[in-house]
This record gives C-alpha cells, structure tokens and sequence, in this order.
C-alpha cells in the first residue's frame, strides 16, 4: 500500500516552487503529458503518474526510476500541460538531485554524462571520438558499442570525425566550472540530508 | 557589426557543412559576423541534466566571450541555442543568479547578449523579401518539409515561434527560398537524440517514424536546422532501415544548405558530399524539372503570344487574344505585333 508522506512531499515542492518555480500540487492527472511523450513506452512510470508520486511524496522511488533518466527532455509535456507545469523541468531537476546525492540510477544516464563531461572538462570542445571511446569504455559493455560501429564506416569516408582531440584555449575554465558547480551541488544535497536526518531525531 | 558566431562542437566535427553552408548563405546575404573568440562547449544536454548551475556557468561563459564582438550571438545548432538561450535569459532576468554565476566563471560576465537561432535570426533580421531576392536557382520541384524537431521550436515563448506545435519560421525561409514546402504534422516530434547512445532502440523507433511521415507528406527530402536531427535521420538511417525493417532513402538536408542552392551556390559550396544518403541526384532532377517546366510554360507562353500577334494583325486590339499567363512573358513579342492597347488590357486583367 503506497502511504502519503507529507512531510518529504512537502520538502521536494518547495524545491522544485524555487529551483524550477512550477507546483506539482497543480496537476489533476489529465494525462496530456503522457499522451505526448515520445519516450514513455520505456518509462517505468508515466509521466503523470511522476507527477502523482510527487504529489505523494514517493520521492525515493522517483529519482531512482528509469523514466526521469529515459526522459529526452523534448519539452513536448510542458507545451501541452494545461496546468502550466513544467514538467520537463521537474524532470530535469529529478536528474540533478539524483546526480547530486551520487545515486546509482539506470539506463547508463551517469556513465554518459561522466563520460561527456569528462572529455569537454579536460579539451574545452567536445572530442566526440573520444567522448564515445570513454563512454563505452565506462559501460564496461563492450557489445554496446557494437551498436554504434556500423556508423564508423560512413563518419571516417564522409570525413566527420578527428580521431585526435585538441586542447581549446578556455579549457581550462570549463574545468574548473565542472569542479567548482560538482562540489558545490554535492555539498548541498548533503547539508540538506543531515538536515532532514536531525529534524527527525527532534 | 556586432553580430557574434558560436558554431558549437558538433559544426566542428561532424557537422562540417551545417557550419560551411551557414556562413555561406550569411556571406551571400550580406550579414557580417566574426566568431566567438575562445569559444568553449556549451554542455549540452549532460551538463543541464547533472547540475543547473553548471549548464548555466559554461553557457555564461560563451555569453562573456561573445560579448568582446558585440551584443547579439548567433547559435546555429538548436541545442547550443536552448543552453545559451537559457543562461541569457535567467543571467540577465536576476542579479543575484548572476553573481552566483560569476562565482563560479574565472572572469566574471557583465554584459548582456542576446542569442539566436538560425532561422530566428533570418526571419527576424534579413527577411524574407531579402532571402526571396536572393534566389538565383529554381527549387520549386524539390519538394520538401521542414523539420524543427524539439529544440528550435519549444518552448515558444523562449524561441520566439508563433506556436509550440506548429513553428513556421523555417517554412517561411524555405518558400522564400522557392522550395515546395509540405504540411505535415512531425513538425516537432522528438527523433530521440539524447539517448541516442544510451538506449539505442528509442532513437531508431523515433526517428523512423519521422522518415515514414515526410514521406506520407509527399516529400523527397527532409530538411533540418540540427546536426543532432542530422545524424539520427541521415547518419543512421541506415541502422533505422534494419530495425524498422523499412528501406528509406532519404536525403536530410540542412536548413542553410537548402538556401545556399536556391542562392546560386554549387552543391560543393555547401558540401552536399558530406550528406550520407547522398541528395545530389534528387537536387539535379529537381532543378532540371523546374527548368523543364520552365521551358516548357515558355514555349506555350511564345506560341499563344505567336498566335496572339497573328489574330491581331488580322484583327487589332481583341482583348481575348492577351489572356493566360504567357502573357506578360511574352510582353515583348506580343507588345511589338499587338499594340500598346493591347499590353493594357493584359495589365488590367492580372
């Protein structure tokens, strides 16, 4: 039986009315969002039934479902809402949050974003050469780059892709921006979890 | 000039002739640009999904490099364009998110530019009348429909699109340009580009879909403002083939290429070989059929005003010999045998 949980339903609304400035107390489960989202036959959960979770508080269990990291941020949810909320936004702070506290989410969403992260932090400029070498290297699923190297053959005779990366000039300040952002979002979502664990022990 | 141009990563690598084809159409357009100096990733879609102020800072600092140019920042892919779209307009909205921003950035930014996309930037800076002026080759056979996908259209109150679901800018430029521009529905459906990599089997059902319904629009070709949409409808349309078990071939063109060659440019002027499903054979009998046509309308055009000028020796000034559409083209046979009268009852008529 799933329980209302007022208190963590509450603390992640008001979050989301100051990080993305939408409520998810707005929705009547219309649908619409579901309706038109081009992802959803991968979704473990709807989106609006994301939304109903939140409305309830299963805020856990959201962060750690494949919908929030299959979503492909269209924006396709938010356009169509007739509540006006931004549901491609909650998605995406969904994403951050669970980013944020580390958590090990499905569907390699971590290991791509590591792995694209990584190479602009350390070239400026995206290497997509080797971006795709450390993402499927991360997967540790050699068979997955299988997928993708029927494109090698076109990239190479087309002249699309540089197999040697370059270094660009503000490098340097992207990685620091990665560091400095990285930190600062983890120090955060700690704070607030030793926050939350000593308001339970009052 | 304060026109500044962020190409991104991808017009870097694989994406050469959006890049190319772009500053061409912009040369022959007459708009002067330079490029943002020390230009560096914009995030893209990881950075905004791992952490807001982190999508914010690196677009913040392209903002700031663009701003030695001047103060408006040409983005011609869509998702750079979103991402630096999205910094300006929170950065520029508050002062305390800005300094939080500049915390952050090495150098602090202090100025406010404003980003645009391609075709934002044609419809709202050059004009169609502009783009329609240019047009040197006829492209009124190649018959096309414009592909926005999420990005240049949504959400419109940022894009500055009259619709979330219906853009037009796009269609705009391309009937300025002389294609035939169809109306179909996945305008803006999703071709799955940000978990291309992750999750393969969302990208392929997608961007098959895409392909099926430019095809049940009547179109020959899609054309597209996104090197993402790009790839994931031309790149792999091959792999979509084996898993849809379709067998499109349909060439995907970009937006500025399409231009370029109403323009006058040579297809390696805007690198149609770098195209994957090759759109040269399609874009020759296009421009052979509108000249077939062309010809074709003239000869009819000459023949009525032959027999227009013949009647009206025998018969001077019959206004039913002037009617049809040849016979302003004619004007010059027509006007020499026919008479002034005459050519005025043809004015008159149209």
């Amino acid at each position: 039986m799933i329980r209302y949980d007022a208190e963590k339903a509450a603390f992640y609304r008001e979050k989301l009315s100051e990080r993305v400035q939408t409520d998810v107390r707005e929705c009547y489960q219309c649908g619409n969002c579901s309706a038109g989202c081009p992802a959803a036959f991968t979704f473990d959960y709807t989106p609006n039934q994301v939304m109903r979770m939140l409305q309830v508080g299963l805020v856990e269990d959201v962060l750690k479902s494949k919908a929030v990291q299959l979503c492909v941020q269209c924006l396709t949810c938010t356009a169509r809402c007739p509540r006006n909320i931004d549901i491609a936004g909650i998605f995406e702070d969904l994403k951050t949050v669970a980013t944020a506290q580390e958590l090990d989410v499905p569907e390699y969403a971590k290991t791509f974003n590591e792995a694209f992260m990584g190479s602009i932090a350390r070239y400026g400029r995206l290497p997509e050469f080797y971006m795709m070498g450390m993402f499927f290297l991360g997967t540790r699923k050699p068979a997955m780059a299988m997928g993708d190297a029927g494109l090698a053959i076109p990239m190479v005779t087309k002249g699309k892709m540089k197999f040697v990366p370059r270094k660009a000039k503000g490098a340097g300040e992207v990685a620091h921006i990665y560091k400095k952002t990285m930190d600062k979002a983890r120090a955060r979502e700690k704070a607030e979890a030793k926050a939350a664990k000593s308001g339970v022990a009052k | 000039m304060s026109l500044s141009y962020y190409p991104g990563c991808s017009l870097q690598h694989s994406s050469g002739e959006f890049d190319v084809s772009t500053r061409k159409v912009l040369d022959v357009l007459g708009v002067e640009y330079e490029e943002v100096p020390d230009w560096t990733c914009c995030g893209s879609t990881p950075a905004h999904m791992m952490d807001h102020l982190l999508a914010q800072s690196l677009a913040a600092r392209n903002l700031r490099q663009a701003a030695l140019i001047g103060t408006e920042m040409l983005a011609p892919c869509p998702s750079c364009y979103q991402r630096e779209k999205n910094a300006e307009i929170e950065i520029h909205k508050s002062d305390a998110f800005r300094a939080e921003v500049n915390q952050i950035l090495d150098a602090p930014y202090e100025a406010d530019v404003k980003v645009y996309a391609l075709p934002e930037y044609l419809i709202k800076f050059v004009g169609e009348e502009k783009v329609a002026a240019a047009v040197k080759t006829d492209l009124s056979q190649l018959k096309v429909v414009p592909y926005y996908g999420c990005l240049l259209g949504r959400p419109s109150e940022l894009t500055g699109e009259c619709d979330n679901e219906q853009p037009m800018m796009m269609d705009l430029l391309l009937q300025a340009a002389g294609a035939d521009v169809k109306w179909w529905n996945y305008k803006t459906e999703c071709c799955g580009a940000s978990v291309g990599m992750p999750k393969l089997e969302i990208q392929r059902q997608l961007s098959g879909k895409v392909l099926q319904q430019a095809l049940a629009a009547g179109a020959d070709a899609v054309v597209v403002c996104c090197p993402l949409c790009h790839v994931n409808l031309d790149l792999k349309q091959a792999q979509i083939n084996s898993y849809c078990g379709t067998n499109y071939k349909v060439p995907i063109l970009y937006l500025p290429q399409v231009l370029g060659l109403a323009f006058g440019l040579s297809a390696d002027d805007v690198m149609l070989q770098k195209n994957v499903v090759d759109p040269e054979p399609l874009v020759k009998k296009a421009v052979a059929e509108a000249a077939r046509i062309r010809a074709e309308e003239e000869k009819k055009a000459a023949e009525k005003a032959a027999k227009a000028a013949a009647r009206g020796a025998a018969k001077p000034a019959s206004s039913e010999d002037a009617s049809g559409a040849g016979a302003g083209q004619a004007g010059g046979a027509a006007g020499a045998a026919g008479g002034a009268k005459e050519e005025e009852t043809a004015e008159a008529r149209s």
